[in-house]
């Protein structure tokens, strides 16, 4: 585009400026003249065939579309002409020849773009007497419902399959009359994103399945959230009716998801109505569980933390690390206020060195929308498709813009762009030390002994490392550490590795987390001192304690579900603070008090980049009205303890995160080798349908075939 | 003028003048009727109790659009719909609240499968207050009982719309 060369185009007479090589329709937009349209949008290639944006130009014979015409100097456009109105109405027309008069029992019928059109734009009668057509709906699995006969052809769909999903899993079949869109074989859509095709579908063809025939859009109520499922942060629409939360839709954020999310923020939400729900504190007696009020189940959690610390015995935290900043922080202070120091939220990372861990935080220095821009990108050890579906999405656009992107992973990961150079053996880790061995001798930067030692151990890096490396010293580069590193035994040498290239080449660095808020729940110790003698999940799971108090999660949540069992089954009192019940809990909880899920719950979570963001659902399921902050702060008080307010804690956590932000310093030694017991096994099978408590319990989700598990 | 009132009250011209009145009416043709044993003729438009009604193969006409609940000014009909096994959309709970219902007939005017009809039925009672909801069973067992009469009284009124 050749800059500072402004062209005016007039619209209805007045004057614009406008970029040459725009379309017209961007144009209009910007401009706030509405064009009708159903086969454009934004984040789509340009189709030109639904024919609704035709405009009258002057000087032109018949009517142009304005989403495939340039704007040129000196153009003259009307939008509202007698021509544009003939051509809008006319296509308009054709477009209800086939359409079934079904509005009344469609789901799309309220926020349909047809209707809306046909009101302003249509003819008030039809002409149309012959037989409709009809056509074949495909079953396209769990999650989108089909009524192919509404389908008018936008190919919004299609488009999306090859663009942004890069997977086509629908197709146009046939020609004209008998075009029809389908799977190619009667498969199943199966993408991590695929629940966005039912927004992009201007009418009712394409469906959200489990809210299939629930309700009409104008019954609904909607809240402004986030999702809790990955570190991403994805804003989100929660739609209810009834105080019960009917579907999810994306909210448009530009800075972090655009227009997409990701299936498991959209259909995620059901697992919060299953049946497994606890409602009520339950305290166990002669290995029964009895109902109580939750007042009483917290007074006999004061007495056991009190009974605990007067016989001076050992008391172990495990929280969520997908709960919410201020929950954390509560946590924290509690601990600390009491002497705690057995305490972590790091229920999956593989290896820890907690003086490491504790300063350099997990995050990524750049924004996410910056990641579009990045030419040239190393993904180690992640399945970044399945862990972080909208950030996976950010390096496909960056790909299709030219950009190489390198895969360094125990196994070949399943990805919708190309990959230019795959080093994923069985010797992954070894992989990276090449790397970073070539991309030191290509920059010959001089490094601390420890390094050098490290990698004499090395063999020589092959001409795969070499350009791996070079393509990494260049400008604009990025290296992700994914979630398959971050559960691996060897993390922080992986770790290490990883941040001495991103210095030593100057690349930008971004480091997945689990759940959605791992920054938050290390806030706390980042701007508290004293936290030296903090123990982490490791050494917590290796001894026995007296009192074990687990918060939001369950065994399946951690990758060291053995050790956590029988830390559980050792524990002399075990407690939990949990929205669902199960099997381990059943069997080994004395206490269990019922939380709310992130879909009920306040407060702000901090996704990867430190944007610290809120949400309120303001609803509360149990059946005694207790807010999460609420069980929280009354543990507080039953511990004659002062708890900090909400305002106060916001405060700190806003330092915190500007202490994380502003410490640019990377890991530059490589650990010594350790061998801390528990390990992770090499090898965990990630699951991005069974990454915590409420995924794992939503029925739609688990019916898909990353759901049911098999591929 | 003394003298015309003396006259007047002399004579009890005023009090014949009212008798004359009377007796006029009691030769005029009688308008009220002897309700219940006699009822007044009712408009063909006349709008009473509401309804559900059905196809003549006997399947329930409501397809669960919900917008006679949308139209409602009283919001007096809660619906809730799924999916029925067979695939249609059905509802699962059709209440109307006779207490809020205003008569008004804009959920007659909005149903797009007339289902939904007031029939021209106004005596009818309740002795307890929950009975004021009126489920979708009552509904449409209202519907059958009057299925003839309303459909003659649509029919009637079928050339005026």
């Amino acid at each position: 585009m050749s800059d500072n060369k402004k062209i005016i185009v007039t619209i209805d007479g007045i004057e614009h400026e406008a970029q040459p090589g725009q379309m017209l329709i961007e144009l209009t937009d910007q401009t706030g003249t509405y064009v009708p349209r159903f086969c454009y949008h934004e984040k789509l290639s340009i189709a030109a065939n639904c024919r609704m944006c035709l405009v009258e130009v002057e000087n032109s014979n018949n009517a142009l579309p304005a989403c495939a015409t340039p704007v040129s100097d000196g153009m003259v456009v009307k939008t509202k002409s007698k021509s544009a109105k003939t051509a809008q109405e006319s296509t308009m027309e054709f477009l209800l020849i086939n359409h079934p008069l079904d509005c009344p029992i469609c789901d799309q019928g309220g926020e349909c773009e047809l209707q809306d059109l046909a009101y302003t734009y249509g003819k008030n009668q039809s002409r149309f007497d012959i037989q409709k057509q009809t056509k074949k709906n495909d079953d396209l699995g769990p999650l989108v419902s089909t009524d192919m006969t509404r389908c008018i052809m936008c190919t919004r769909c299609v488009r999306f399959g090859t663009e942004i999903a890069g997977i086509q899993e629908l197709g146009t079949i046939g020609r004209g009359e008998d075009s029809n869109i389908s799977t190619y074989v009667s498969q199943t859509v199966d993408h991590e994103l695929s629940g966005n095709i039912i927004d992009l579908c201007p009418v009712g063809a394409l469906n959200n399945k489990p809210y299939r025939y629930t309700d009409r859009t104008w019954e609904l109520d909607q809240v402004e959230s986030i999702s809790p499922h990955d570190c991403i942060g994805t804003n989100i629409m929660v739609h209810k009716k009834d105080d019960i939360i009917r579907r999810i839709v994306p909210k448009n954020n530009p800075d972090i998801n655009e227009t997409w999310i990701a299936d498991r923020d959209r259909f995620g939400f059901d697992g919060i109505y299953s049946e497994d729900r606890v409602s009520n504190a339950l305290i166990k007696s002669n290995n029964d569980f009895g109902e109580s009020k939750l007042s009483n189940a917290i007074d006999q959690v004061v007495e056991h933390i009190r009974s605990c610390k007067n016989e001076n015995r050992s008391i172990a935290v495990l929280f969520s690390p997908s709960s919410s900043t201020e929950e954390q922080y509560l946590l924290s202070d509690l601990c600390h206020q009491l002497g705690i120091t057995a305490i972590d939220s790091r229920l999956r990372q593989g290896e820890f060195i907690n003086d490491v861990d504790r300063r350099f935080t997990p995050h990524m220095n750049i924004t996410l929308s910056e990641v579009d821009t990045m030419k040239n990108t190393l993904v180690i050890g992640s399945d970044l498709r399945k862990e972080t579906p909208i950030l996976a999405h950010r390096v496909k656009k960056s790909a299709d813009s030219g950009a190489l992107i390198h895969s360094i992973n125990a196994h070949p990961s399943e990805y919708h762009f190309q990959i230019d150079q795959d080093l994923s053996t069985d010797n992954w880790v070894n992989n990276i030390g090449l790397v970073l061995k070539a991309a030191i001798n290509l920059t010959k930067n001089h490094l601390p002994n420890n390094i050098a030692d490290h990698l004499d151990l090395l063999d020589e890096p092959t001409a795969e490392h070499e350009k791996v490396a070079a393509s990494m010293c260049q400008d604009n580069s990025l290296i992700i550490l994914g979630l398959n590193a971050y559960s691996n035994h060897k993390y922080q040498l992986i770790r290490s590795y990883v941040h001495i290239l991103a210095s030593v080449c100057k690349t930008n660095l971004c480091e997945l987390s689990e759940g959605s808020n791992t920054i938050g729940a290390s806030i706390y110790h980042t701007i508290n001192d004293g936290a030296e003698n903090i123990q982490n999940t490791s050494e917590i799971l290796q001894s026995k304690h007296d009192l074990l108090i687990m918060y939001g999660f369950e065994p399946n949540d951690t990758i060291y579900k053995n050790e956590l069992i029988e830390c559980m089954k050792s524990a002399n009192s075990l407690v939990v603070f949990t929205p669902y019940m199960n099997e381990h809990f059943q069997q080994y909880a004395d206490i269990v008090i019922p939380i709310n899920t992130h879909y009920e719950s306040d407060g702000s979570m901090i996704n990867l980049e430190l944007r610290n963001q809120t949400f309120t659902h303001n609803q509360i399921i149990n059946s005694d009205q207790f807010s999460n902050v609420e069980v929280l702060m009354s543990l507080y008080q039953g511990m004659d303890m002062q708890s900090k307010s909400i305002d106060e804690i916001n405060e700190s956590i806003q330092t915190g995160i500007e202490i994380i932000m502003n410490s640019s310093e990377r890991i530059s030694l490589i650990p010594e080798v350790t061998q801390t017991k528990p390990s992770a096994e090499s090898a965990i099978e990630f699951n991005m349908y069974n990454i915590d408590n409420v995924l794992r319990r939503s029925k739609p989700l688990q019916q898909t075939k990353e759901g049911i598990g098999k591929k | 003028m003394k003298i015309i009132q003396l006259i007047k009250k002399l004579t009890l011209i005023d009090f014949i003048k009212g008798f004359i009145v009377t007796l006029k009416a009691f030769f005029r043709r009688k308008v009220t009727v002897q309700y219940p044993e006699v009822k007044t003729p009712l408009s063909p438009r006349f709008r009473g109790k509401l309804a559900l009604m059905r196809y003549d193969n006997g399947e329930e006409r409501c397809i669960a659009c919900k917008l006679c609940s949308a139209v409602c000014p009283a919001q007096a009909i809660t619906i809730e719909s799924e999916e029925r096994s067979d695939g249609s959309r059905r509802t699962v709970k059709f209440d109307i609240d006779a207490f809020k219902c205003i008569y008004c007939g804009f959920c007659e005017e909005a149903c797009p499968v007339d289902s939904i009809v007031e029939t021209n039925i106004f005596e009818y009672h309740m002795t307890e207050n929950q009975q004021r909801i009126q489920t979708k069973e009552m509904l449409l067992a209202t519907g059958d009982q009057y299925r003839d009469q309303t459909i003659e009284n649509k029919k009637k009124d079928s050339r005026y719309r």
